[in-house]
This record gives C-alpha cells, sequence and structure tokens, in this order.
C-alpha cells in the first residue's frame, strides 16, 4: 500500500510537471484585427493575441514606412486600451504605406504576426455624429418631426480636410409585434438637420445617424433617439376629407344627370353646329317642301311666275339645233358639265345622236329680235349688243343674280342634287343672239308667264330668250339618267329654279 | 405696333436680366494680361476643380475595383507589394495634415501641377493597353479614358490658377520624369503588374490632388473658418 500511494504519488508529480513544463512555449502568432482612423489625421491598430505559452508575454508593434527601411515602434502603446498601437498627428503620414507587425515575446521565444500594409486614406472610419435629438413639430396642416445632430468632434469639417456626409434611418417601435420593422433610410448630405413629414399618428419612433468621410468607412451607428406622435392630429383631417369626396361624388352625379338630359343644348353651348352653306335668303327646308313661290319670293320681287315645281332643280339648258348626224364634231365646241364618270361614253352617244342645233335664223338679213325679260331686281346686266354676237365667237360667262360670274362647277354643286348625271351639251353652231336687256322693258309684261314655249335660251336665272318667229325646233335636255325626248312642237324645258347656263361660243369653223 | 414693339422690349429684357445677375463676376486683373480676356473668377475656378479633383478620385477609385475583380475573375493572384510600387516623385509632396498647413498656396499649386502633369502620359498608356486585353470590362475602359481627358481639363484648370493667385506664367515640369516607364513587354504578368501599379498610384495621387485643391479652397475664400499655420 505505501508502495502504490507512492508510485500514485511520484506519478501526480511526474504528471504535473510535465504538464508544468509543457505550458511553456513561446508565443502563439498574434494577429492585426484591424487599424482605423477616425478623422484621417490619426489612426490605431488593434491586434489579437495568441496563445502566451503560459508565460508572461509583451508585445511590440513596429512599422516601416514605405520606402525606407527604418523600423520604428509604436509611439503609444495605451491610449486606445489593451492590445492597441495609436498613431498621434506626428508620426501619421497619409498617402504612404505603413508595414506593421507585432512581436510578441516572452522568454521562450518571439512570435512574429503577418505584415500589414496600411494606407490612412484607406482606412477612415469616423466616430458617430453626436447630441442626436428629435422634435415634433406641430403646423396645422403639415406635421413634422425634425431630427438634429452634431458632426464627431474630432472631424475637421471645416477647413475643407475630409467633406461629411450623413445618413438618418427610423423606425416605428412595435412593441406587441413580434416581427421588426423594417429601417428607412434618408442620406442627408452635409447638413446637420433633417425633417420628416407625415409621420404615422400614435407612432413611436426610433431615429439614428451615421456619418462618412469622403468615400472612407460609415460610421457606427449613433445612440437612438426616441419620439412619440401624438394621436389626434388625424381625425379632423379624415373627416374633412371623406365630406369633401362625398361632395365631389354628388356633384359629379349632378352634372352626369344634367347632361343625360339636356344633351342637345349643352352640346350645342360648347360645340356650336357649323352653319352650312347657304344662300342667303334661300331656305333649304321650304325647297324641300316644294314651294316654289316661297323661294323665290325670297330671291326675286314677287310676281314671278310661277313654275311647276320639281323638287331638285338641275336645271342645264342645253341650246341645241337640228344638225344631220354627219356634222363633224370637232368644228364645234362642247361644252360638257358631267357629274359623274360614268356618264362619259353615253354623253359622248347621246350628243351625237341628239344633236339638234337650234339655228336662229342665220340670214343676215333678219335680226331675230329677241325679248329678254328680266326679272329682278337684281339684274343690272347688260348683255353686249347684238352686233357683235353675230359671226363673233363670243364668250359669255354664266351670270348670277348680282351679275357676277359665275363658274359652272360652283353652279352644279348649288343645285340639289337629284339626277347623278348631268350632261349638258351646246354645241353652238349657228348664230345666236340676243337682246340688249333694258331696264325700261320691264314694265312690260311677263311673256313667259303664259307660255313657255318662246323661251329659247336661258342666261342667266333671270333671263329668258325669247324668239318671236321660231321654226320648228326642240330643246333637249340630255341627262344621263333621265330620257327626255324632245317635243316637236313644243318646247320643254326643265322648270326653273335657279338657272346657270354656261355657254361657251367658240368658233369652229 | 408700339405695343408689340414694348413687350418685345420687355420680354427681351427680363429674359436677358437673369444672365446679368447670375453673370461670372469677371476679373480683369493687372495690365500684363492686357489683350487677354477677362477670366472667371477665383471662387468658381476653385469650385471647378475641387469638383473636378473630387470626380476623378472617385472614378480612379472604380477603376482600381474594376481592376481588381479583373484579376480576380481571370484567376491572377497578383499578390503585388503595394509597398514600393509606387515611383516617388522627385519634389516631395507634403504627407500629412499639418505639414500640409505648414506650407504656402504657391507650394500646393506647384505641388498641383506636377501631379497632374505627371499623370497624363501615364494614364494613356494605360489606356491603351488595357484596350489590348481580353475580357476588360467595358466600364473600366470608358473610365480609363474618362480619367486621361478629366486630368488634362484639371490641369489647364490648375495652370489657370496659378496665374490668377501667383500671377506667374506657365511652369514647365522641372523634375525630370522617368521616362522609362515606356517599355512594351511581351510578358502579360508584367504589363498587367504595371496597369495595375498605374492605377493603383494614380488613385491615390487623385486622393492628394482632391485634398490639396479643397484646402486651398478654404484658404482662398473663407480665411476665418480654415485653420491656418
Amino acid at each position: 500500500m505505501w508502495r502504490d500511494a507512492e508510485q500514485a504519488l511520484t506519478l501526480m508529480w511526474l504528471l504535473s510537471w510535465i504538464s508544468h513544463s509543457m505550458c511553456h512555449s513561446s508565443p502563439g502568432r498574434p494577429r492585426i484585427t484591424r487599424c482605423r482612423s477616425p478623422e484621417k489625421e490619426t489612426f490605431t491598430c488593434w491586434w489579437e493575441p495568441g496563445s502566451t505559452g503560459g508565460l508572461p508575454t509583451s508585445y511590440q508593434l513596429y512599422y516601416r514606412k514605405e520606402s525606407s527601411l527604418e523600423v520604428f515602434e509604436c509611439p503609444d502603446y495605451h491610449k486606445a486600451g489593451n492590445n492597441s498601437c495609436y498613431f498621434d498627428k506626428r508620426h501619421t503620414s497619409i498617402w504612404i504605406i505603413y508595414n506593421i507587425t507585432v512581436v510578441a515575446s516572452n522568454a521562450l521565444g518571439k512570435a512574429y504576426s503577418e505584415s500589414v500594409e496600411v494606407d490612412v486614406m484607406d482606412i477612415v472610419q469616423p466616430h458617430p455624429p453626436e447630441n442626436v435629438n428629435v422634435t415634433f413639430m406641430q403646423t396645422t396642416n403639415s406635421p413634422y418631426f425634425l431630427v438634429q445632430w452634431q458632426p464627431p468632434h474630432d472631424a475637421d469639417t471645416r477647413s475643407g480636410w475630409v467633406t461629411i456626409k450623413y445618413e438618418v434611418r427610423l423606425k416605428i417601435e412595435n412593441s406587441g409585434n413580434e416581427e421588426d420593422s423594417n429601417w428607412e433610410s434618408y442620406s442627408a448630405g452635409k447638413q446637420l438637420e433633417f425633417s420628416i413629414y407625415s409621420p404615422q399618428p400614435g407612432a413611436n419612433y426610433i431615429v439614428q445617424v451615421r456619418c462618412k468621410l469622403d468615400q472612407g468607412l460609415w460610421s457606427e451607428w449613433s445612440p437612438s433617439a426616441f419620439i412619440q406622435i401624438p394621436d389626434n392630429m388625424s381625425d379632423t383631417q379624415n373627416a374633412f376629407m371623406i365630406i369633401a369626396v362625398t361632395l365631389m361624388v354628388i356633384i359629379f352625379l349632378l352634372t352626369a344627370g344634367v347632361l343625360t338630359v339636356k344633351m342637345k343644348p349643352v352640346k350645342h353651348f360648347f360645340l356650336p353646329p357649323v352653319p352650312e352653306p347657304k344662300i342667303s335668303g334661300l331656305d333649304t327646308q321650304l325647297l324641300k317642301s316644294g314651294k316654289a313661290e316661297d323661294i323665290f319670293s325670297a330671291l326675286i320681287t314677287p310676281g314671278y311666275p310661277q313654275i311647276a315645281q320639281r323638287s331638285d332643280h338641275q336645271v342645264e339648258y342645253l341650246v341645241v339645233s337640228d344638225y344631220d348626224e354627219e356634222m363633224d364634231f370637232n368644228g364645234k365646241a362642247h361644252l360638257e358639265f358631267q357629274k359623274g364618270e360614268n356618264c362619259l361614253t353615253d354623253t359622248a352617244q347621246k350628243v351625237s345622236q341628239n344633236s339638234i342645233q337650234i339655228t336662229l335664223n342665220s340670214s343676215q338679213d333678219v335680226r331675230t329680235t329677241l325679248s329678254e325679260h328680266v326679272y329682278s331686281g337684281a339684274v343690272s346686266s347688260q348683255l353686249s349688243a347684238t352686233s357683235g354676237v353675230l359671226g363673233e365667237p363670243q364668250e359669255l360667262l354664266p351670270l348670277d343674280c348680282n351679275g357676277l360670274p359665275v363658274k359652272a362647277q360652283d353652279q352644279n354643286t348649288q343645285m340639289s342634287s337629284g339626277s347623278k348625271c348631268e350632261h349638258v351639251s351646246i354645241n353652238p353652231a349657228g348664230l345666236m343672239g340676243y337682246v340688249e336687256v333694258d331696264e325700261e322693258k320691264r314694265d312690260q309684261t311677263p311673256l313667259v308667264g303664259e307660255d313657255y314655249s318662246m323661251v329659247t335660251d336661258v342666261i342667266s336665272d333671270k333671263i329668258l330668250v325669247l324668239q318671236d318667229s321660231i321654226p320648228k325646233q326642240g330643246h333637249k335636255e340630255v341627262k344621263c339618267d333621265k330620257t327626255f325626248k324632245a317635243e316637236e312642237t313644243g318646247v320643254v324645258f326643265e322648270p326653273l329654279g335657279y338657272l346657270e347656263t354656261l355657254t361657251t361660243f367658240s368658233s369652229g369653223s | 405696333m408700339k405695343k408689340t414693339t414694348v413687350l418685345q422690349v420687355c420680354v427681351a429684357f427680363v429674359l436677358c436680366s437673369p444672365q446679368v445677375m447670375t453673370g461670372s463676376p469677371v476679373d480683369c486683373p493687372d495690365q500684363d494680361t492686357a489683350g487677354t480676356s477677362c477670366s472667371i473668377s477665383m471662387e468658381k475656378l476653385l469650385e471647378r476643380a475641387v469638383q473636378h479633383a473630387e470626380l476623378i478620385y472617385r472614378v480612379s477609385e472604380e477603376s482600381k475595383l474594376l481592376f481588381d475583380e479583373m484579376l480576380i475573375s481571370n484567376g491572377m493572384n497578383l499578390h503585388i507589394p503595394e509597398g514600393n510600387m509606387c515611383a516617388p516623385k522627385t519634389v516631395p509632396v507634403p504627407l500629412s495634415k499639418s505639414e500640409i498647413q505648414q506650407i504656402s498656396d504657391k507650394w500646393i499649386l506647384h505641388s498641383l501641377l506636377i501631379l497632374a502633369q505627371f499623370w497624363i502620359d501615364p494614364l494613356a498608356e494605360v489606356q491603351a493597353s488595357l484596350e489590348n486585353y481580353e475580357n476588360a470590362p467595358s466600364a473600366l475602359l470608358t473610365r480609363s479614358k474618362w480619367m486621361s481627358t478629366k486630368l488634362m481639363s484639371l490641369e489647364q484648370g490648375i495652370t489657370v490658377l496659378i496665374r490668377q493667385i501667383l500671377g506667374e506664367g506657365s511652369l514647365t515640369l522641372e523634375g525630370l520624369e522617368e521616362t522609362s516607364d515606356r517599355f512594351v513587354s511581351s510578358n502579360i504578368l508584367e504589363t498587367v503588374r504595371r496597369d495595375y501599379s498605374v492605377i493603383y498610384c494614380f488613385r491615390k495621387d487623385a486622393h492628394k490632388m482632391q485634398t490639396f485643391l479643397k484646402l486651398l479652397k478654404c484658404r482662398q475664400i473663407d480665411k476665418e473658418n480654415c485653420s491656418l499655420f
């Protein structure tokens, strides 16, 4: 037993001695954890020690500057705490590389950390902003709260050495919920305050600020500032909004109703209808209703002969004379009104077939006296004297009421568009004449009232050319969609509406 | 007619007057520059120079990061010893805030000019060299091109500043540049190393230029607030 105890004791003593001696070793390698410069003028490096080897270990920090081989030791081991080295302003150079090594040494040996290369401009991280406070500003319409802070005390922002930038973040404190609401971040530039508008009423806000120098690292977030938003501001606003919205809906419905009921007058009020072209004095309604009296009474003095009415007044007058069909057409002038292309071929044929020409008595001795009657107060046109007519081609433009020449096309369009294809061909071959219009002749009783067979020509809507002694002739109208045969005995022509006739005479022979 | 002419005159006046109000106040300094046009005010010049330098620095930082990414993605583990990479300039440049605050405006301006003139050619070379890379990111190419052009305009600005603040004529670079930089190496690794060192060191010098200009601006414009020497 003695032996066993002795053995145990020696064993234990051996073990303890061994263990005691095994713990002592050279230290493990320390490791430089980080280096930071809070204002780009000084910097600090921290390291973490490796294993101590059981013996008291001391640490030294040595550094080299970029291009020199001289080794320096850390100027201040204590200012920044344990296992740190603080480089003050005199020892800090920017834009050069520091090559830093930490050495751990104890009685048994030394251990070198890995070297770290540091440039001060790359390790800038400022302290957080100071004195962050939040105040709630209650203005009537737009409440907000104002966050204010101070820059970190060691950053030199005034001389331009560093340019500082801030960032604010806030979130609503949900004490009840388990999940965390998210932070909202806002960049605040260089200013020292920040306003947050439209806060949630009744909520608790947490506000933090951080800063950054130049392109460096962001600082830590400042300590939180808290604010509570009062609750009562929302109700009046909500009620107001509801009332306003309902009022607008009511107004909208009313206007819609009014509009649907009174569509047309409102529409006419906003978009007045474009007036259709009109002849002054002439009413299209009257035209349609078919009372010639009314129509003409507007245009002309009453007493205009009553004519059998037709609803559409396409009046073109063909002045035609009987001709042999072998007559060469080329020598004649045609004036063809054409409305619609499909009339082309038809008209050609028709003209050839139906070419009848009125020849006034072509002997030079006889002058046909034609009387014209002018029935209008407005017409003052005077046709040229007959002497110039015979044998000479003349050109007559159709005259409207006021004696102004009117183009043929317009006249066609003015007439009501009953027939599709109007063909008027005028073949002047013989001599035509007309009579001077004298104002004095107005007093004469109108011939035409009773006997339209005397009319040989219509020059304007007021002028009918009458013929005293008329050989049997026929007028013919050529119309594409109406077959109209000339009657031998009488003269039939279309009733007069407003009559424009284009007569063009040109000597073809 | 009269009314319309009056109206036109008023409109023209209104349109022209803001220009007059916010127009640059021109300095016509001294009779030495007779014949040359009036220059822009110094505050505006300094403001523009500072903005230029800040922007150049930011772009150089991005270029360096892009270059790092390119190296990593190409598997080039270039452990470039950063210690002695940047060639020291012939003229020493102040290296701490206290040092900088002790030197004069003249010195700051000269340092700025030296730095700007030094980097124009290497940047152009690097830009040409980057075009030969196989998969250089286009962002890097555009940035290097941008930097060389902006640096030239910054150099012109510094020259103008020297003329205005110091009244000197144009300054030529007295220190000799080592023209040994112009090597064309067939070794890809060497070329990459050289390009990287150019970008790395230019970034540092861009930061220097930015800092010098900011200090200079504060000194020239806001003399009371800036901590003087």
